[in-house]
């Protein structure tokens, strides 16, 4: 069959090059629009809900909210991990589904069970939103607003109901989230003195207020009907009448001036107005949480993206889309570079690139030194852009993206790309050669199709094998599975292609371009030379094989004993230049020490030189992914790509941990990201500890820190932040509440709208809606003090103080509870520094085993080693299925059992190259690593196979008799394709490792160190102990023996 | 190299292979840690220990525990009561401390309901008026009796809150208690002393009473130095050194404006920390290393 095809292309050779034409043009056009991320989307399919509840404790919001949600969700078809969050007045659910949901219809069937559970919840809990459906590394830019002369408020205004409407428009944007976000709005703040003084009750002053506005909230009052205008009929026409609402305007903003002065109340006769009880002013919200740009105040907008979108061209979008803003903005300052992994994307796939190229340009140039004759090199060469193209265009109709694993899955192929082709035609070169020197008459076609079938079947084996090598990646699973699985795809496609090339393309080239070529003494001058001088060696070798035997013993040795000392880890760092710094206080802390300590922190990073600009979120805002208390805050710097990354993170750490008192770290969002899918944490090792009652938990998970405290490498252990903040406890007696008439719901009501405030109705002008809310004068709930006197209506006229019906105290409260699969959970995290983490861990385990748990309470190891764990026994298991495949194969292509297991044999000693090479450079093995030995596999049997293959052709078809002559011609006439196919890989990959681990590089440089050392050592083996084992073990081949081979 | 030599040769290199200097995954040098927290013997207490820099990146301020001139003044609504002298014919209960047949007049009291009369007693010249403080039972209790009051009128005094001499001085007066055993808030009444006055009956006004209490002097911390355990206990940060602190309980009496008033708390003339508490009781519970 093979015959047929080769023959085919070179009888219609114009139609297959033709057909390769196009198929490179449609594969780079391709390649132009396919969308282009960093990485794969590696997180499972998510819905969250979440659900404000205002005024709700953690405990409460758990007890009311969350866990109906979670009992009503439970069962959903294809989920996977429920996990819950309840904080102070929100509750968040976070149903993580498994691989493959369709996403839209897990949503739709979350959303059919929520409704049946809404109307069970509290009334006062708003109704669940489901969150839109997000990426993994769902935040694709982060934006600070500032300004010298607006205030935040006017900026908030401006911002949402400007700048966030437009790039919601932008294709691709999921939800931008605003922190720091003050709605404008009126506000009339009772004096609770003057309430008291002219006799007005807190009642009167909501209703007038609701009763003010054209519609107002209290469904008891008058105001809650909305008056319709109406119309006349005049006999000839008709005109309606419209209500304009006064109360508003002072160019387009809303003025206090008119609310102020609507009546109130009655009394004797006396029109009382608002502002003789109230302070009406325009203000805010209480905050829930607060942005900082640049040393002071301002908002922090958080683009997110759909899973399904492009991180590039969503970046693009949304800065065309500011850009279109910024001019009718003058007074806004806009930054879009706080955080913009655009940026790391651009830069590693500029870096991915240039290594590319760097790498034909190498290879090119060594194809000409040792070939010598330019339409050679040229037919060798077009076999990579066609390969490539190919294979992208079978990747496009599977619908994929391209990805840093996809280019590192063509880079690693390279090599072996241009091998295909130049094994093919370095014989077909040799063997018109040969012919025009004997002077034959056969035609050119027939000696290009002998010479081709002649190593076809060493290309077909190869390439299999090289296949079957990297075959276990594709039975990885969870998040390695969906990082290196691309990687592994596109390396197979580009291997195929290659294959299918190298037999139709190159002979029908070959063909074309050879016809008249001049090909006699056009010899390299280094071939050779290199022939004469290994020729040399080897027959010395040949002579005395021990020596050499006891090197590639000494060699295995060295490998052997360098494996247990390597450290191990999961994933590398990324050097993103975008930083970001957990920075949280004791929970409990308040806002405007937040705000402070914060700003604190800004004008010292922002010191630094090569520091950008600082923009931080605090606490929550309203529909984010963020769902703590104040306390908690995020820093984010970016760091000018000019300055030395280590030395700019070194200084930065350095500020960060001289902070005492705070939680803090230094990481990149794509690391933090990987991790907190892996676990829903961002620390590496994780003890989950399960139990029902919250202060047994945090005593069982207080003994599990101090079990672990101490194990050499570990460092920011730490119970998660689960504890009990004081918390003010407003408890109505009975009692002394029945003497003044009051009920406990009065109570609440009016203690809450003094402390919180409560929305009386809205305004609407130009499009835009403004709350107007009644609350107190700030003076009147400034501390505790404030609090117990806070004046309760009396039924018949006057006043009481809170304190004088209930009891006000200061009583601890969780400051949140976490689920996960319904069971309370609580987290003991540690990062690791300074020793790998697979030994971290056994320590860990030992250590667990320890301690004593109570009865129903237990713990549970995950984190990013487990993942690891589990990568690795899979890898395991599919890379003995793989070897004897590659045995088999092996056998098929020899023909011989011995042979084959000797070539077998000798594999291993080439993965020990790859060994030391990593010992030597990192001493860390990663995935990336991993990944590389499977490839030198592939490599080193393709190598093994052409050597030996051609001394069988040599006995079997030339008349060698098996001896030391057949072994030293054989080699002799090898030395230049072997060494030419180990130097095509070599200098592909040679730019990875000579640039080290910068950006975009950071998988595929580990992965590329091994493959460079695997390299190394598998020549050599090849080169000098190959043939003399062969000599040792192989068997001289009658010319009949019944071969498998199908020519 | 002779056979053996060159077989010795690799043996070290191998056996040297492990100890070679290879980079290992370097932590970045730790710098010197910027607190230290030290348990105190005998006590739940730690001292907290921090650098200068420590304490520059922190903000943290420090103030005295001081003791100042505490007058507790609370103002109140009071209603204007005109007070008419009872007629000989229709005593009502006789009221403490006045004597008809002295010549002192005799105030009635009239229950809330009752249309007041404005007769005036012709022997008093331009009416006598008290004004009415309703109270609950806690304010009550803190009211200093007995200590004169002084009325604000609205309008004039409205921004006097602060200043003491502004107002009417009005003196406490024994009346009967207003309406029955059920009336859940009593009242204070107060005489104004001088006829002179813009005082209409029914007419609210504002009080500035005293509240009773310790003594005037008294204990004081800046707000900002307090912290809340979860407990509802009170602490400050006290510095018996420049750089150390240690937390010390304290009783709040009340908070006023940026000043609260202690029951107990450290001597006099302690200094306690009044900016970065929160971050002195971070580190003290560890929130971070």
């Amino acid at each position: 069959m093979m015959r047929w095809i080769v023959g085919s292309s070179l009888k219609f050779r114009f139609l297959v090059i033709a057909i390769a034409a196009g198929l490179m043009y449609v594969g780079i056009e391709q390649v132009r629009n396919m969308p282009v991320d960093v990485f794969p989307e590696f997180a499972p399919p998510l819905v969250e809900i979440q659900t404000p509840c205002l005024g709700l404790s953690s405990e409460e919001v758990e007890s009311l909210v969350t866990v109906p949600l979670e009992q009503a969700l439970a069962g959903v078809p294809g989920l996977d991990i429920m996990r819950s969050k309840s904080v102070e007045q929100l509750s968040a659910v976070k149903m993580i589904f498994k691989p493959g949901t369709d996403l839209l219809l897990a949503r739709q069937m979350v959303q059919e069970r929520v409704s049946v559970v809404v109307p069970t919840l509290p009334r006062w809990a708003s109704p669940p939103v489901m969150l839109p459906p997000l990426s993994a590394t769902s935040r694709m830019m982060k934006i600070g607003i500032s300004s010298d002369s607006l205030s935040v408020i006017d900026l908030s205004m401006i911002t949402y109901w400007t700048i966030r409407q437009r790039l919601l428009r932008v294709s691709g944007v999921a939800n931008v989230a605003i922190w720091g976000e003050r709605l404008q709005m009126l506000i009339v703040e009772v004096v609770p003195e003057l309430l008291q003084r002219h006799g007005v009750t807190l009642d009167e002053v909501m209703t007038a207020t609701g009763d003010a506005l054209d519609v107002g909230m209290f469904t008891f009052s008058e105001g809650h009907h909305i008056g319709t205008g109406g119309w006349i009929d005049t006999p000839n026409q008709r005109l309606q009448v419209r209500h304009v609402l006064p109360l508003v305007y002072k160019s387009d903003k809303v003025t206090p001036d008119a609310l102020a002065n609507v009546p109130v109340a009655v009394r004797k006769g006396k029109v009382l107005l608002m502002k003789d009880v109230a302070r009406v002013v325009v203000d805010h919200q209480p905050m829930i949480g607060d942005g900082i740009i640049n040393d002071g105040p301002g908002l922090l907008l958080i683009v997110e993206k759909f899973p399904w979108a492009n991180t590039l061209q969503v970046t693009k979008g949304v800065e065309e889309a500011l850009d279109a803003l910024r001019p009718g903005l003058p007074n806004v300052k806009i930054d879009h570079t706080i955080f913009r992994p655009a940026t790391f994307i651009e830069m590693s796939l500029n870096n991915l690139s240039w290594a590319m190229l760097i790498g034909v340009v190498l290879m090119v140039l060594m194809l000409v030194a040792f070939l010598y004759e330019w339409r050679v090199a040229l037919i060798s060469v077009v076999a990579m852009p066609l390969s490539l193209a190919a294979a992208v265009l079978v990747l496009h109709l599977r619908g994929a993206t391209i990805n840093v694993m996809i280019l590192a899955g063509f880079v690693i192929a390279l090599g072996d790309i241009v091998d295909d082709a130049i094994i093919d035609i370095e014989n077909v070169v040799r063997r018109l050669r040969q012919h025009r020197k004997e002077g034959s008459d056969k035609s050119l076609a027939r000696i290009i199709l002998d010479a081709s079938l002649e190593v076809r079947g060493a290309i077909v084996y190869a390439t299999l094998i090289e296949v079957l090598a990297i075959l276990p990646v594709f039975f990885m699973e969870g998040l390695s599975g969906a990082f290196f699985k691309p990687l592994a795809i596109a390396y197979a496609l580009a291997l195929l292609a290659s294959m299918v090339v190298a037999l139709t393309v190159t002979p029908a080239m070959a063909l074309i371009l050879l016809r008249n070529a001049p090909l006699e003494g056009r010899e390299s001058p280094i071939v050779p030379r290199l022939q004469r001088g290994y020729e040399a060696i080897l027959s010395r070798i040949i002579r005395t094989p021990r020596p050499a035997y006891v090197t590639v013993g000494v060699i295995v040795l060295a490998g052997l004993v360098v494996w247990p000392l390597l450290g191990q880890s999961l994933l590398p760092s990324f050097k993103e230049r975008d930083f970001l710094m957990h920075w949280l206080t004791k929970p409990g802390t308040s806002w405007p020490e937040m705000n402070r300590i914060t700003i604190q922190a800004s004008k010292e990073l922002r010191a630094i030189p090569g520091v950008r600009n600082f923009g931080a979120h605090i606490g929550q805002a309203l529909i984010m992914d963020e769902v703590v208390g104040i306390y908690f805050g995020e820093n984010w710097i970016s760091v000018d790509p000019k300055v030395d990354y280590d030395e700019t993170l070194n200084k930065v750490q350095e500020v960060v941990d001289g902070y005492p008192g705070l939680y803090r770290d230094v990481q990149t969002y794509l690391k933090e990201r990987i991790r907190e899918v892996l676990t829903g944490t961002s620390k590496p090792i994780v003890v989950r500890t399960y139990g029902h009652d919250l202060r047994v938990l945090r005593e069982t998970a207080g003994k599990v820190k101090d079990a672990l405290a101490g194990i050499e490498g570990i460092i920011d252990l730490h119970v998660e932040f689960h504890e009990e903040i004081p918390q003010i406890t407003v408890k109505v007696d009975l009692a002394r509440a029945q003497k003044y008439g009051i009920k406990p719901g009065d109570v609440r009501r009016a203690a809450t709208t003094l402390v919180a405030g409560e929305e009386a109705g809205d305004i609407h002008i130009a499009q835009r809606t403004y709350d107007v809310n009644v609350w107190s004068i700030p003076e009147a709930r400034n501390n505790l003090t404030d609090i117990r006197a806070l004046p309760i209506d009396v039924p018949d006229g006057g006043h009481v103080r809170l304190e004088d019906v209930a009891d006000v105290r200061v009583a601890p409260t969780p400051n949140v509870v976490e689920h996960e699969n319904l069971k309370r959970r609580l987290d003991v995290r540690a990062n690791v520094r300074g020793r790998d983490l697979g030994s971290v861990v056994a320590d860990v385990v030992r250590r667990l085993q320890e301690v004593e748990f109570p009865l129903g309470y237990y713990p549970e190891l995950i984190g990013e080693f487990q993942e690891r764990q589990a990568a690795q026994r899979s890898i395991l298991i599919v890379s003995v299925v793989s070897m004897i495949g590659i045995f088999l194969i092996l056998q098929v292509s020899f023909g011989s059992w011995r042979l084959a297991t000797l070539s077998f044999l000798t594999l291993p000693s080439a993965l020990v190259g790859g060994v030391l090479a990593a010992y030597f450079s990192e001493g860390i093995i990663s995935l990336g690593s991993l990944v590389g030995f499977l490839t030198i596999l592939g490599i080193a049997a393709r190598n093994g196979i052409m050597l030996i293959d051609h001394f069988q052709h040599l006995e079997r078809y030339e008349g060698e008799t098996f001896g030391p002559a057949l072994v030293l011609r054989g080699a002799r006439e090898r030395i230049s394709p072997i060494m030419m196919t180990a130097l095509t890989s070599a200098l592909a990959i040679m730019p990875l490792v000579a640039a080290g681990s910068i950006p975009g590089h950071e998988i595929e440089h580990p992965l590329a160190v091994v493959v460079l050392g695997g390299l190394v050592t598998s020549t050599l083996l090849n080169l000098f102990v190959v043939p003399s084992l062969y000599l040792r073990f192989g068997t001289s081949r009658e010319p009949d023996a019944s071969s498998v081979q199908a020519r | 190299m002779q056979r053996s030599n060159r077989l010795m040769v690799v043996v070290l290199v191998i056996a040297g292979l492990p100890l070679s200097p290879c980079p290992r995954v370097l932590g970045a040098e730790r710098t010197e840690h910027p607190a230290r927290v030290e348990r105190i013997e005998g006590t739940k207490l730690s001292r907290v220990t921090l650098t200068e820099k420590a304490i520059e990146r922190i903000g943290l301020k420090t103030d005295r525990v001081r003791e100042v001139n505490v007058s507790r003044k609370r103002i109140v609504g009071g209603e204007v009561v005109a007070l008419t002298a009872a007629s000989a014919s229709n005593p009502s209960a006789p009221v403490p401390g006045t004597d008809p047949s002295k010549g002192e007049t005799v105030y009635r009291q009239f229950a809330p309901g009752q249309v007041e009369a404005s007769v005036q007693a012709p022997s008093e010249g331009p009416g006598r008026v008290a004004v009415r403080v309703r109270l609950s039972e806690s304010e009550l209790k803190k009211v200093a009796r007995g200590e004169p009051v002084r009325i604000l009128l609205p309008g004039r005094d409205d921004d006097d809150d602060d200043d003491d001499a502004a107002g009417l001085m009005a003196r406490p007066v024994e009346m009967p208690a207003v309406g029955g055993p059920t009336e859940r808030t009593a009242a204070l009444h107060y005489m104004v002393d001088s006829p002179e006055h813009n005082l209409a009956s029914g007419q609210r006004v504002r009080v500035r009473l005293a509240l009773s209490g310790k003594a005037k002097k008294r204990k004081v911390v800046p707000y900002s130095a307090l912290i809340y355990d979860p407990h509802g206990d009170t602490w400050v940060y006290t510095s018996p050194t420049p750089r150390t602190f240690v937390r010390h309980e304290v009783e709040v009496d009340y908070i006023e404006g940026d000043m609260a008033v202690l029951d107990e708390g450290p001597p006099t003339g302690t200094v306690v920390a009044t900016v970065g508490v929160a971050e002195l009781y971070g580190t003290e519970f560890k929130m971070g290393k």
